[in-house]
Parts: structure tokens; sequence; C-alpha cells
């Protein structure tokens, strides 16, 4: 039991956190979605979200691309391969502990 | 949302949790709910007027007449509904929230391949239960048949609604259509009647629910600019 306990000490905390949980199992439900989208869908702040948009896409989690649709800026957020096998092993790991 | 995050059940299982993201990030504006009403209205019409306004006209007119509803009908369907594996189905709906609805929605571009096994299930029933009523045809009083008949398309609109939906909405919305069915099998009217007292419940139904949620979906998003 111990054991299985301990493993909770090796947890990915990128994905961890409250906010980036939300972020990473809304895109791993989509293709893609945009920064409008994941605003509401969270009701994360803008500034929060983009933070924490920003440490996913540094950790490599989600592929993020600026493009425009018409005369809108738009914020094309994706979830990468690494992004979901972090997922999957979060709740791997998770699931084994609890 | 959120409280999807926070549900054991949806930790427990992942695939229901991602169904349940995709379907609320598709029905969350109430337009397919509009459009699909919509279509129902108007084979609504189609039956009431092929009963009532062309009751012993030319057979020829009627025969057009419904060709020409019919391929609307069908036109419609295609543009409004993403049918699965089959490209450029959609594009209305599509269209629809990029021009009105995306600065304030924002865009999200569900899987494609959702609910298919399901869907691809709920469909070898649809057969199965119209090959049952051909069958039945030869064999049971018009009258019998068509209460059957009813029923059975009351059942299967609202178990499919109810399964598309998985929401306490649609659930209502399943439930109310299987009770349309019920009780317009029992109706004493012409078999086009009754498929437009049903069409047209069911149809009304989905347009008013959409428009609901749609307010709904507008004022709040209005309110967070």
């Amino acid at each position: 039991m111990s054991e299985k306990i301990q493993t909770l000490a090796g947890i990915d905390r990128v994905v961890h956190e409250p906010a980036r949980l939300m972020i990473v199992a809304l895109l791993a439900a989509v293709d893609e979605a945009d920064f409008q989208y994941l605003h509401q869908a969270t009701g994360l702040t803008k500034g929060n979200l983009s933070v924490h948009l920003s440490k996913l896409e540094e950790a490599g989690y989600v592929a993020i691309q600026k493009t425009f649709r018409g005369k809108y800026p738009l914020t094309l957020c994706r979830l990468t391969q690494r992004g979901g096998e972090a997922l999957r092993s979060y709740r791997k790991v998770i699931r084994a502990a609890l | 949302m959120m409280s999807l995050l926070h549900r054991p059940s949806s930790i427990a299982a992942p695939d229901t949790l991602v169904r349940r993201l995709m379907q609320d990030a598709h029905l969350r504006d109430g337009l397919p709910e509009i459009l699909v009403g919509g279509i129902l209205l108007l084979v609504a019409a189609q039956n009431y007027t092929m009963a009532v306004v062309l009751h012993g006209g030319l057979l020829v007119l009627k025969r057009i007449l419904i060709l020409v509803w019919t391929l609307l009908v069908i036109a419609l369907t295609f543009s409004t509904c993403s049918i699965v594996g089959v490209p450029g189905t959609g594009w209305l709906l599509r269209w629809l929230r990029r021009r009105y609805l995306i600065s304030r929605s924002g865009y999200v571009k569900p899987r494609s391949n959702r609910n298919k096994r399901q869907l691809a299930m709920f469909g070898g029933i649809g057969l199965l239960v119209a090959a049952a009523l051909l069958l039945a045809r030869r064999e049971v009083a018009p009258p019998v048949l068509d209460r059957g008949l009813f029923v059975a398309i009351g059942v299967f609109i609202g178990g499919f609604v109810t399964l598309v939906g998985r929401s306490p909405r649609f659930l209502a919305m399943g439930s109310l259509t299987v009770a349309c069915g019920i009780v317009v099998a029992f109706l004493r009217l012409p078999r086009e009647l009754r498929f437009a007292v049903f069409y047209g419940f069911t149809g009304a139904m989905a347009l008013v629910s959409g428009a609901i949620v749609l307010a709904h979906f507008l004022r709040v998003n209005a309110e967070e600019e």
C-alpha cells in the first residue's frame, strides 16, 4: 500500500495543477480548440489561461498556433502526442495510488 | 464543464468523460436542435399538405411535390448534421457558427469518430424495426400495424435523441417523443395527419428547446464580454 502511495511523489506536476489538468482534459476531448473556447470552458481568467497554456507549451504537451480567421485573431491549441501520453500516465498513477 | 471533471464516475471512465465533453461542445449553443426542429417542422408541413391541402388532388402533382419536398429535406439534413464518414455534411451548422458565434463562443473542432459504434448500433436496430414492420404488413391488420408503426417511431427517435444528447434536457425530449408516439398511435386520424402531428410536435419541441439554449448561451457570453 505504501509503495502505491509513494508513486504519487513522482507525479507529473505540470499536469497535476488543477487549471492545467482542466485544459489538458478538455483538449484531450477535441481535435483542436481556440483560446476563447478554453477561456469559457475552464472559467479561468484570460491572463491565467495564457500563463498555463505557456507552461503546457514549454513542456511540449500543447501545440499553439496563432492564426487569423477573417479579421479575427485565432489562437489554436491542440494536445500533442506527448501531452496525451502525460495525461494517460497521470491517470494511471492516480488510479493505482487512490 | 468543470463539474464533469469532479464526478468520480467520469474519472473512472475516461471515454465517457471525453464523449460528454464533445457533446457539450457540440450542443452548447442550441443550434443543432433549432436546425433539426426546422427540418422536422418541414416534414410535418409536407405531411399536412399531402393529407389536407392536396387531398383528392392530381396524383402527378402530388408525386412531384413529394419528390421536391423530400429532396429539400434530404439537402437540409445533410447540410445540418455531421454524418459520420460522409464528407461535406454539416456545412450549414459550421457556417452559421463561424459567421455569427465564433467571436462569442470560440472555436472547437470535435473528434470525427464520436459515438460511431453506438450510432451504428442504433442504425442496425432501426433497420431491424423497419424490416419487422414490413414483414408484419402481410400478417397484421392495417389499424394495428399503424399503431405499432407510430409507437416504434416514437421509441426509436426518442431513444436516439436521449443517446445523442446525454443530458437531462435531451432525456426529457426523448421521453416526450416516446409519449407523443404512443398518443399519436391511438388518434383517430388519417396516417399522414398523424405523421404531421408527430413531426410537428417533435419539431416544435426541438425548436423551442434550441431557442431557449441559444438565448441563454448568447446572454451568458454577452455578459462575459
